[in-house]
């Protein structure tokens, strides 16, 4: 079930707001004071338990996005084999440079 | 002889063919890697302010708790109520479980801003424009050579040799960076779908659960010191009532902030900064698009570095 907090917590505010109001004698205002405090206890627990129930759903979340980031990872790793083949055609390059140098002077 | 003369024109129809391969729009993922970063950069200050609302939820109610017993001496502390459940002196509200739940999506939205940024090279910027320039250079070298050994031959053969070498670094240097926009087209893309579910939760975390929570506890807090202050005020010296209207100034403050600062920005901040990754993704990264991608991020930095800054503020407990 849901439960609407944020009326909750309008009614709480209103309660504490009634509280500190000039308009009213100071008894009703310990009391507002009061039912103030009796309802934030009351809005508490039904906070702490929605945050709880929603655990679940961060926990699934959680799952997905590892996955997501495995394959992030997987993509980073596939990029840099890319990149060394590359600089493994620069060394065979090198290598058929300083060949080339040899087979000049051999001519020569 | 004729057959360097082949050679060169060989020479001339590649350099005119990875001349034509080249894209005049030059849209390449190189673009990606400052918004990126940025996104990384706000999504870490993000997370670090997240994490720490997240952190101090049991802490503030026990604050709170304390706080009410300080302007109220007819309340006792205790561990455990009349009726035997755990007060917020030693009970947890909110259950540590529940709050590692959070702090793990957030911990991996950093991870994900982090991989974007390696497959985009914000790490290490020079990593592919180098491997395709030594390649080139190297080329370069060999070509050099091949004409060396070739004898005297067609003179003009050499003319080839450095414009081809180059337009072969850069086409294999753009291969690279088209790999690399590729995968992070893909990855932004793929990602989407989790960053955004994660968010809606953390968003309405912090509406339903957190915002309420804050609040009303600020509320209370100003209430009591109100409550304390007219209660007592005959019986407090100057100073006391100094140090009293002190206190009631700074709750007042701190209500103000909550009210004004809205921790749930940062949430709606990272989100509409990764809209504009996957928008810019979306769009074949074009130029007008990667200035509406630059000026997004310039704005989420901003919009986190303000909330986070307020959210530390609003971090202190009733008492301070």
């Amino acid at each position: 079930m849901v439960f609407d907090t944020q009326t909750l917590t309008r009614v709480v505010e209103r309660c504490f707001d009634l509280s500190m109001s000039g308009a009213l004698p100071a008894e009703t205002r310990a009391q507002y004071n009061a039912h103030g405090k009796r309802l934030r206890e009351l809005l508490m627990q039904l906070l702490g338990a929605r945050f709880d129930a929603n655990s679940a759903e961060f926990k699934q979340a959680t799952d997905a996005m590892h996955q997501t980031n495995h394959a992030l990872s997987e993509a980073v790793d596939d990029l840099n084999k890319v990149t060394q083949a590359v600089a493994r055609v620069t060394e065979l390059a090198g290598f058929l440079d300083k060949a080339l140098g040899v087979a000049k002077r051999v001519i020569s | 002889m004729r057959g360097m003369r082949g050679g060169a024109r060989a020479l001339g129809g590649a350099a005119l063919a990875l001349a034509l391969v080249l894209p005049t729009g030059c849209k390449t993922p190189g673009s990606f890697r400052e918004p990126v970063a940025r996104f990384q950069a706000g999504n870490t200050e993000a997370s670090t302010a997240l994490g720490q609302y997240y952190s101090e939820l049991n802490r503030f109610e026990r604050d709170l708790y304390l706080d009410e017993r300080l302007y109220d001496t007819s309340l006792e502390v205790l561990a455990s109520d009349a009726a035997g459940r755990p007060t917020p002196l030693v009970g947890k509200l909110f259950s540590p479980e529940s709050i590692q739940a959070r702090m793990d999506a957030i911990a991996l939205l950093g991870v994900y801003a982090e991989r974007l940024a390696a497959l985009a090279g914000a790490e290490n910027p020079g990593k592919l424009p180098e491997a395709s320039q030594a390649l080139g250079t190297q080329l370069g070298a060999l070509g050099t050579q091949l004409e060396s050994l070739g004898g005297r031959g067609d003179a003009t053969a050499s003319r080839y040799v450095e414009p081809v070498t180059t337009l072969l670094g850069v086409a294999t240097s753009l291969f690279l960076e088209a790999r690399q926009g590729a995968a992070l087209q893909k990855a932004i893309e793929q990602g989407a779908p989790q960053v955004n579910a994660i968010l809606d939760l953390l968003e309405s975390d912090l509406v339903d659960v957190l915002g309420p929570q804050r609040l009303t506890g600020a509320k209370q807090a100003l209430a009591s010191r109100v409550m304390f202050y007219n209660l007592n005020r005959e019986k407090l010296s100057l100073a006391e009532r100094r140090a009293v209207l002190d206190d009631i100034r700074r709750a007042s403050d701190t209500y103000e902030a909550l009210v004004v600062a809205q921790p749930v920005e940062v949430a709606r901040a990272l989100r509409d900064a990764h809209q504009a990754l996957l928008h810019f993704a979306r769009s074949e990264r074009k130029v007008e698009s990667f200035e509406e991608l630059s000026a997004a991020m310039q704005s989420f930095q901003g919009r986190v570095q303000t909330a986070a800054a307020a959210v530390q503020r609003i971090s202190t407990s009733p008492k301070e």
